[in-house]
């Protein structure tokens, strides 16, 4: 796997040579300060709004044993800029568009680990990362069947239903993939929201 | 006043404790009854100020001696029978000053999905607890301002990323029993004067189900801390969670009753309750508590100077996260004396009940107008309507009649207006509200609402004031920096632009409370900074009360 995430790196131009040694203290800082010309779109429950992509940061959902090798390993130069126990982001110092190529490289060659890190708006703002999951709110309770069959159809698996009526916690997949199915179950009209699962960082007050 | 280009960021190490304060029992030796059944009670100035400390004067203090002592209320209230739910990074369950308040069962480990939450390095979770429902009369360490009440803890923030399917389940999980919904935490991100939008509506679709469903109809009574931004120009209004109708945001206050360096100002703060301080001038005085067990925890060998030696407890914890469940320990000690209140209730009565503190703040004390046969209100834009006094609290709700339904009249005004540059007149437009039309009949106000629009680049300049018909004016939002976290933990003004702008932005007053909805409405905005310039695009008055 790592020669595989080598190979894809050095052929998208990036210099292995240069990218040695990843920080391991994370750097202060709540919200990113990046601007990002890549959005996407969400509906958030009762709207539709706009994301931007980080095109310098990625985050890496952190496995039993994890110690961000992996990332280390197509971009050693990263610094570690948010350790959470759930995922930790990284910042990658390279240009946008570079950045951006191996967010999309990791997120194909090892898709159940690393995930693109959004804020919404172009100009930064608190790191926003998909869980995978979407939360769908259907216009009335459906009967066991009836779901089973629209899961079954949307390819999406039951992670829970939520203590709301009629509303369910589906997980879709990894980097885009829930943002997009939310999209596009939203856009059929078929249910009351289709919203993407975001994890946010929360204070203490 | 407005910050320079540059703002050394202080708020981390004041709050994490790290000045020493004179004066106090640091090892908790006591010589009265009480403190020998509760060895650290003195210390807790929050409780009963006696001036024990530098920085702390008589009388501050919550006066709850005799809610306790039966003297009011009808017989000894202590929370017995109430479930206070603790949000927060964890709750340690066999903690020797908590363990025999724990609800069986009723906890939540987000992390490993079972019914611990304890935690051998997250403290915060167990200092909210012990302020809230630390056992008296057990010969160990403190008491809670409810010291029978039951606890459960969820340990959303176990880590410092939460889901939204997380927050959903933290907030009503048990809704059935649980009470009060403890949350000395929040998603915005403090000092920098951003209103940074919900990313979804889960939140307010959770605490909406709280109210309407929770506790058999009479609602979970939500308290919520109102923001630690207050070392910039942060003001509580700018968060979409501590200004929703449904919570109770709770300021704080230090050991003198006067505005804590770090607790946030708004239209939309309820009341203050102690939280402590950390200055240069007066060292740190945090209302004692519980901690976790052991070396770990907010009383740590490296920690305050002369935290307690007994490293179970610290009286290094201050913030709004300290002051907020001193607010949840009254509205327990308030249900026990009559369970059938229901949310709305509670916030009319800790507003009638509040203290007027800070007498020094002349020019910051206004009172309401009241409607007809309606109870007159201190209510200043620091402190909310005082500091909670839960002998009032507690004697009012004993013989408290539920208000009837809740009623709402909403009204926009689509009149797109420039908004003048470094003008301090701006735009002034206004909304009447007129009996004749059946929408608009006259409610007896409980909680004010503006959906605010403009695309102003720079929000930040604006000065945003509703003014009701009573003539009591809400300061919505205040012309400020709009901030960033740069190099070396500096903060640095944005030039140019804000993140996100108010458009739209949803701003808070409980400013008008049992004020009558009926007249003009007027909202000014003037862009008193430099920075950008924009229109007023549209704004939406929404009243909810009740009918006279």
């Amino acid at each position: 796997m790592l020669r595989a995430l080598q190979v894809v790196l050095l052929g998208l131009g990036l210099s292995m040579a240069g990218l040695l040694q990843a920080e391991v203290e994370p750097q202060s800082g709540a919200t990113a300060e990046n601007v990002s010309q890549q959005s996407m779109r969400y509906f958030d429950g009762r709207r539709w709004r706009t994301v931007w992509i980080n095109p310098q940061e990625l985050a890496e959902f952190i496995a039993d044993n994890s110690d961000g090798a992996m990332l280390r390993s197509v971009a050693p130069s990263a610094k570690l800029v948010q350790q959470g126990r759930k995922f930790r982001i990284w910042k990658i110092d390279q240009a946008e568009s570079t950045a951006t190529a191996v967010t999309r490289s990791l997120n194909n060659v090892e898709g159940s680990r690393f995930a693109p890190v959004f804020q919404l708006s172009a100009s930064g703002g608190s790191r926003m990362v998909l869980s995978g999951n979407i939360i769908v709110r259907f216009k009335q309770d459906m009967e066991p069947s009836q779901l089973q069959q629209w899961m079954q159809q949307q390819g999406l698996s039951m992670m829970q239903k939520m203590s709301i009526s009629a509303t369910y916690l589906f997980y879709a997949g990894q980097g885009t993939l829930a943002l997009e199915k939310a999209e596009l179950i939203q856009e059929s009209g078929e249910v009351t929201f289709a919203v993407p699962e975001w994890l946010r960082q929360a204070y203490k007050r | 006043m407005k910050l320079g280009s540059e703002t050394k960021k202080i708020l981390p190490l004041l709050l994490l404790g790290l000045t020493a304060c004179g004066g106090g029992s640091g090892d908790g030796a006591g010589t009265t009854s009480v403190a020998a059944v509760d060895p650290l009670y003195e210390d807790q100035w929050h409780l009963n100020n006696t001036a024990q400390f530098v920085g702390a004067s008589n009388g501050e203090d919550i006066n709850v001696e005799s809610v306790w002592g039966g003297a009011v209320g009808g017989g000894s209230i202590k929370g017995s029978g109430v479930l206070v739910a603790v949000v927060d990074d964890g709750l340690q369950l066999d903690h020797e000053d908590l363990a025999a308040n724990i609800a069986a069962n009723k906890s939540w480990d987000y992390a490993e999905g079972d019914t611990n939450p304890s935690s051998t390095t997250l403290f915060h979770g167990t200092n909210v607890a012990g302020l809230i429902a630390a056992r008296d009369l057990n010969g160990v360490g403190v008491r809670g301002v409810a010291p029978r009440a039951s606890l459960a803890g969820y340990n959303l923030l176990w880590d410092n990323n939460v889901s939204t399917s997380e927050i959903y389940d933290a907030l009503t999980r048990n809704q059935v029993e649980v009470d009060v919904s403890n949350n000395s935490w929040g998603l915005a991100v403090e000092e920098l004067g951003e209103a940074e939008p919900p990313i979804d509506t889960l939140w307010h679709d959770a605490v909406e189900e709280g109210i309407t469903n929770g506790r058999d109809g009479k609602g979970i009574v939500y308290v919520w801390a109102a923001g630690n931004g207050g070392y910039g120009e942060d003001n509580s209004n700018y968060d979409y969670q501590a200004n929703n109708r449904h919570v109770i945001a709770v300021c704080a206050v230090d050991g003198r009753g006067r505005q804590a360096s770090y607790s946030e100002p708004g239209a939309n703060i309820w009341l203050c309750a102690p939280g402590g301080d950390s200055t240069v001038a007066l060292g740190t005085l945090g209302p004692p508590t519980t901690d976790i067990s052991g070396a770990a925890g907010a009383n740590t060998t490296n920690g305050m100077a002369d935290d307690y030696t007994d490293q179970s407890y610290t009286r290094s914890f201050i913030g709004t996260s300290a002051s907020t469940p001193i607010v949840s320990g009254v509205v327990a000690l308030m249900l026990e004396a009559n369970p059938n209140l229901g949310w709305r209730d509670v916030r009319l009565i800790l507003a009638e009940t509040a203290r007027k503190n800070d007498a020094l703040d002349t020019t910051g004390w206004a009172f309401t107008t009241p409607a007809s046969g309606q109870p007159q209100y201190n209510i200043n834009h620091k402190y909310g309507f005082g500091v909670v006094d839960a002998a009032g609290a507690v004697t009012k709700a004993s013989g408290w009649n539920n208000v009837g339904s809740e009623v709402i009249i909403e009204k926009t005004l689509n009149m797109a207006t420039a908004i003048p540059d470094v003008d301090a007149t701006g735009v002034i437009q206004t909304i009447t509200l007129d009996t004749a039309v059946p929408a608009e009949s006259e409610l007896i106000i409980e909680y004010v609402e503006v959906d605010f629009a403009s695309d102003h680049q720079y929000p930040g300049d604006l000065e945003i004031i509703l003014t009701a018909p009573s003539g009591t004016q809400s300061v919505l939002a205040e012309t400020h920096d709009c901030l960033y976290v740069g190099p070396f933990d500096t903060l640095l003004t944005r030039q140019g632009a804000c993140l996100y702008k108010f458009n739209p932005w949803t701003f808070a007053s409980v400013r008008h409370l049992g004020e009558s909805s009926t007249g003009t409405w007027t909202l000014q905005v003037a862009d008193n900074g430099n920075q950008g310039a924009g229109q007023l695009l549209s704004w939406t008055l929404r009243i909810y009360g009740r009918a006279p």
